[in-house]
């Protein structure tokens, strides 16, 4: 299969392609979670979100797709400054990868055939400025899980082994999904998702008709299909790049900023990280929806996805994340 | 359907379409039954590649192969298992890791290919990951078949072929697809994945059949291999089934 199913063909699932398309608008929101159903289209959405992003420009022939000739780490010897334009990165990070794949390592190849001591770059270098996606990310390896931890934080790799000593710049959005029946996340792995979206299959029928009808079409008649939603992409794609420039001018209250805390103190979510994700999320929200200022409305839209998996557990309360954001919304905000 | 005509229309369904059914979940344990199944294997338009649950990512993926590179001075890849489209029989698969269910998953999702997984687990709850089984569209039982009843399962190659060739040309009705969608939901399968394997299933069916559209024999074949052991126990129903609708054990094909 040569290119993905379309994201615009995708059937319901609001919240799920919202999350998407507001990470597409805002990097800085930081990267998505689906928890979920099997499926229910959840790497389908993912692999569909690459064709949306506008694409980005960099250095030719970096490894780190640098954005500056002067970016361009000194070990990979980059002497081109011309600058092309290439798709924003959505890199793989499979199970049980082991770590000289994702960090890098020494390049075997050119030790063995030149004896020459050189670094060959991993998933991390290639994921630089664009995104990371670990299918089944609850099931990730406990040191693979600290060593993405580590650099997610500072933003960069970090590579000694084989008498290899470099670093480079690997800031890249970390996009996961998974199945919350195979084991939980770490709290400390589940901040680093700006957005949770918890996904189910749908339960009306006529609904799961639709997706078998639109899936069956992507794969037995794709030419047609794909001309009918590869438009409707192009506008999306359009719509989040008006939304991009539009973020700058965007206001935002006082009174709005007053709610986000409220609303993150009211739900007891850990951290500052909460409430400046809200924030970004609602203007994201607000910058797609055209208005001229954040309001309540927006911050309503966003807010199960960006607090629901920072809330403490309160042994008190048995309800779930989900039910908890929305009554303490409906408190809260009225 | 007796188990081993069921066994035989899946295998025929399979050597039709593997990259459509996305492979066999075959839970036996080994002897003599399991091996004449496995051994019709061979009518499968795929190359046959075996692995066990251990396996490493070089085998699967390829990497520099260490002798051949040393010897000639420039690098030599070796290739891994997944990197052409093959029929990966899966040893032990009651064995497998989440890590190898996973990479399978994805790789079956790039279509092509198919996965036919040995389970050989002796407990009920023993099977292979779930991220490896929602994929699988075919599911066989042998516990209960005594070797009297497996009797030889010749297919006839040049009928298969035929049977290939027709299927991209079987038209499935909206009709067709509505109804095994419907289906799936009253029998509680919650995965979206259960009816488009159903759908594939119906296609080849019809293609053995030698007919140009999917039919009732069809569905009815499809919703017995594909749904029967995805089904939740009545108790766990959506709504109660009415009474009239589950469809009877259908006729094997051929």
């Amino acid at each position: 299969m040569t290119q993905p199913f379309p994201f615009s063909a995708i059937v319901g699932q609001a919240e799920m392609k919202q999350a998407m398309v507001l990470t597409a608008i805002d990097p800085g929101i930081g990267g998505v979670l689906v928890f979920g159903d099997r499926g229910t289209g959840k790497s389908t959405a993912v692999r569909a979100l690459a064709a949306l992003l506008p694409e980005i420009t960099a250095v030719e022939g970096c490894p780190v797709n640098s954005a500056k000739p002067e970016d361009c780490p000194e070990w990979a010897h980059v002497r081109s400054t011309k600058m092309v334009t290439r798709a924003t990165p959505v890199i793989d990070l499979p199970l049980g990868v082991t770590e000289d794949r994702v960090v890098g390592a020494l390049d075997i190849e050119r030790a063995l055939t030149r004896g020459e001591k050189a670094f060959e770059p991993g998933l991390l270098a290639r994921a630089n400025r664009g995104y990371l996606y670990i299918d089944e990310v609850n099931l990730l390896e406990d040191h693979i899980v600290d060593l993405l931890l580590d650099v997610a934080q500072s933003g960069e790799n970090v590579v000694e082994r084989e008498g290899l000593s470099i670093r480079h710049a690997a800031r890249f959005v970390l996009v996961g999904s998974g199945n919350p029946e195979e084991g939980e996340l770490r709290p400390q792995l589940l901040d680093r998702f700006g957005l949770s979206v918890e996904v189910t299959s749908p339960r009306d029928v006529e609904t799961r008709v639709e997706v078998i009808r639109r899936r069956d079409a992507f794969e037995n008649d794709n030419e047609n299909f794909m001309k009918k939603w590869r438009r409707k992409d192009t506008d999306l794609r359009k719509a989040i790049l008006a939304a991009r420039e539009a973020l700058p001018k965007l206001v935002t209250t006082e009174a709005v900023l007053h709610d986000c805390a409220a609303l993150c103190i009211a739900l007891g979510s850990d951290g500052l990280r909460g409430e400046l994700t809200l924030l970004r999320a609602a203007r994201a929200i607000a910058a797609f929806e055209g208005a001229a200022e954040v309001t309540r409305a927006h911050l309503r839209a966003v807010a199960p996805s960006a607090l629901r998996h920072r809330l403490r557990r309160d042994p008190l309360d048995e309800a779930g994340s989900t039910v908890r954001v929305a009554r303490t919304l409906t408190e809260v905000l009225p | 359907m007796a188990p081993w005509a069921r066994a035989k229309a899946a295998l025929t369904l399979l050597a039709i379409d593997p990259a459509g059914l996305r492979g066999l979940w075959l839970r036996a344990r080994s002897g003599p039954v399991r091996d004449r199944l496995t051994a019709a294997f061979t009518h499968l338009p795929l190359p046959l590649r075996r692995m066990h649950p251990g396996v490493a990512d070089d085998a699967l993926y390829g990497g520099v192969d260490l002798a051949a590179t040393l010897a000639s001075g420039h690098a030599v890849r070796a290739r891994g298992i997944l990197d052409a489209r093959a029929a990966v029989v899966l040893a032990m698969a009651e064995r497998c890791p989440p890590g190898l269910a996973v990479r399978l998953g994805q790789w079956l999702d790039t279509r092509g290919s198919c996965v036919i997984a040995l389970d050989e687990g002796a407990e009920a709850d023993e099977t292979p990951p779930h991220p490896l089984t929602d994929r699988l569209g075919l599911f066989v039982d042998l516990s209960d078949i005594a070797w009297s009843e497996a009797t030889d399962l010749a297919l006839d190659d040049t009928k298969l072929a035929a049977a290939r060739e027709r299927l991209d040309y079987i038209t499935t009705p909206p009709e067709a697809l509505e109804t095994l969608t419907r289906l799936a939901a009253r029998l509680g399968i919650a995965s979206l994945r259960a009816p488009l394997l159903a759908v594939a299933a119906a296609r080849a069916s019809a293609a053995w059949r030698a007919v140009d559209t999917v039919a009732e024999p069809d569905l009815r074949l499809a919703a017995d291999l594909i749904y029967a052991h995805r089904a939740l126990p009545e108790a766990e129903y959506d709504q109660p089934p009415p009474e009239d609708d589950t469809p009877p054990p259908p006729p094997p094909p051929g």
